[in-house]
């Protein structure tokens, strides 16, 4: 991004001083906006190596791996490292194909930012999520005992980070409305009893919670709060609701 | 006068808003040149605090660029006006906590204005200005970059003029409830470290456990706060800066060489914005 930013400056100051001069955008400032998060593109190899290792040191936590399983495990990671990569190569092609063209000048910036932009947002995302082969083969090669213990590990640690979400929220929330002690506690026992966040990392659990706060028993908390902190209370959640189409949008409610 | 309008984005997620600005104008060019002068390469270092000449990379994007007609220029003195909505919470906590009379009330009121007069220091000179690798600057509202905390100051002062105010019994209850909300909001930026740590290096749970316990001993020194540290909730390429004897002590020696081979010199600002509309309708300061 740092990149993109002094290019698109530069490219831009140039303009202003010398309008009839056209700009290039190379090979390697485009390679730039899709690694810079990790350094360089055989340094982002590397990373994702040693991450694809920790990720199935991650299942091994839960439960011991077989050598056999390792290895499965291990070849599963290298396709999607092998993945990324070719979609790298695709857009490299489409890069060439719009250079030859002469569209890689001021006016199309926009244009071959789109190609490199999503790529940088998946590997700063990390290559490794659910929709991974590595956690598909996971899946479908720990099975059994080993399956469950995967399965109650990963359903603790989404409850954990859910809770610390949840932590977060009631913390902030106490800066706009503020709290006692007992009142922060009993807010925090509603909140975690009532809800669980399926996304608790997703940039925008925090409206999340705020829309989950209007699904509370309101009743509940009308007994902790004065009537000016409820209405504090409302304010926050009435913002909460007016995010509902984009948080069902982002598939993090349900639709009815 | 040229006025520099630049506020922290998120970084990956979100496109930024001035990529589409291709027509922009040439001072404006000029300042956002001036801004990417902090932007320092910096690759691959170790980031726990013993490194000290890391080099830094300063992630700063710009939503716009404004050029103001000249004026004059702001009383350097004069109290920041995003802090009295935090002065008037504050006062709000208080008074649930304390249960204050009218006329300590009144009392209170008086003291808090007063402390708030005094406010104009906490913003740093322009030629004061300063980053360091995995910092968290803070900025108020119109990017100017302030000393220190600005949470941590409107409590500090509170606890300095309630004192004479109000009774024995209700000022230990003002500093039990302060100390318990301040350990509840130390807990809130640990799990959130935490969280972000076992996202990118995976840990067992007496790891996890080690490295909490070991971060509300340590966390504040750091200069993360409830606000700051939801900057890197919102770039989870970097990781905030850990304690080395943190990494010593909770990573083994493959984690350890994950956490250092992390790309996350950088410096942050965040920005401490008071969202009036959203905090408590109660004014006690005008």
């Amino acid at each position: 991004m740092k990149q993109f930013v002094m290019a698109w400056c530069c490219l831009l100051a140039s303009a202003t001083t010398a309008p009839a001069q056209n700009f290039q955008i190379d090979i390697n400032q485009f390679d730039s906006w899709i690694f810079s998060g990790m350094g360089d593109a055989k340094l982002a190899r590397e990373k994702l190596a040693d991450r694809a290792e920790m990720e199935i040191d991650r299942i091994g936590f839960s439960t011991s791996l077989l050598d056999s399983q390792i290895a499965k495990l291990r070849f599963a990671a290298k396709g999607d490292i092998k993945r990324f990569y070719d979609d790298v190569e695709e857009a490299h092609r489409q890069f060439h194909t719009m250079q030859e063209a002469g569209k890689i000048g001021q006016e199309n910036i926009n244009d071959v930012y789109q190609l490199a932009s999503p790529l940088a947002q998946r590997l700063n995302a990390g290559i490794f999520d659910e929709e991974s082969l590595l956690k598909k083969v996971a899946r479908v090669c720990v099975v059994g005992e080993q399956a469950e213990r995967l399965r109650a590990r990963q359903k603790r640690q989404i409850k954990l980070q859910s809770d610390a979400a949840i932590t977060l929220f009631v913390a902030t929330l106490g800066r706009r409305l503020p709290m006692t002690q007992v009142q922060r506690e009993t807010l925090m026992e509603i909140a975690m009893t009532n809800i669980t966040l399926p996304d608790p990392t997703h940039q925008y659990a925090q409206y999340l919670l705020m829309y989950e706060l209007s699904e509370l028993p309101q009743g509940k908390l009308k007994e902790i709060f004065d009537e000016t902190q409820y209405q504090t209370l409302k304010k926050v959640y009435t913002q909460g609701l007016g995010m509902k189409a984009n948080l069902k949008r982002m598939g993090m409610l349900d639709d009815e | 006068m040229l006025q520099r309008g630049f506020a922290l984005a998120r970084v990956v997620q979100r496109r930024p808003n001035w990529i589409v600005a291709e027509r922009a104008q040439p001072f404006a060019l000029l300042a956002i040149g001036w801004v990417l002068c902090f932007a320092l390469p910096g690759v691959g270092a170790a980031q726990d605090d013993e490194g000290e000449d890391q080099e830094v990379e300063e992630v700063v994007v710009m939503h716009a660029i404004a050029i103001a007609p000249a004026g004059q220029a702001p009383d350097k003195d004069a109290p920041p006006e995003f802090l009295k909505s935090l002065v008037n919470a504050e006062i709000s906590f208080i008074k649930r906590v304390c249960e204050p009379t009218d006329d300590q009330m009144k009392e209170i009121i008086a003291a808090a204005t007063q402390a708030y007069q005094a406010t104009g220091d906490i913003v740093r000179e322009p030629n004061q200005q300063f980053f360091a690798a995995n910092a968290v600057r803070m900025m108020g509202p119109g990017n100017e970059q302030l000393n220190e905390n600005p949470y941590d100051r409107i409590r500090s002062d509170a606890a300095k003029y309630l004192k004479p105010i109000i009774s024995k019994e209700q000022y230990a209850r003002y500093e039990t409830e302060s100390q318990q909300r301040s350990d509840f909001e130390r807990a809130a930026v640990v799990g959130i470290i935490v969280g972000l740590v076992d996202d990118k290096i995976p840990m067992t749970d007496p790891q996890r456990e080690q490295m909490a316990e070991m971060l509300m001993q340590d966390v504040d020194h750091r200069g993360y706060d409830l606000q700051s540290i939801q900057v890197y909730l919102n770039n989870s390429q970097y990781l905030p800066r850990l304690p080395g004897e943190v990494v010593r002590e909770v990573f083994n020696e493959k984690q350890a060489e994950a956490w250092n081979s992390q790309n996350s010199n950088v410096s942050f600002a965040a920005r401490f914005n008071a969202d009036q509309q959203m905090s408590i309708d109660e004014e006690w300061i005008e």
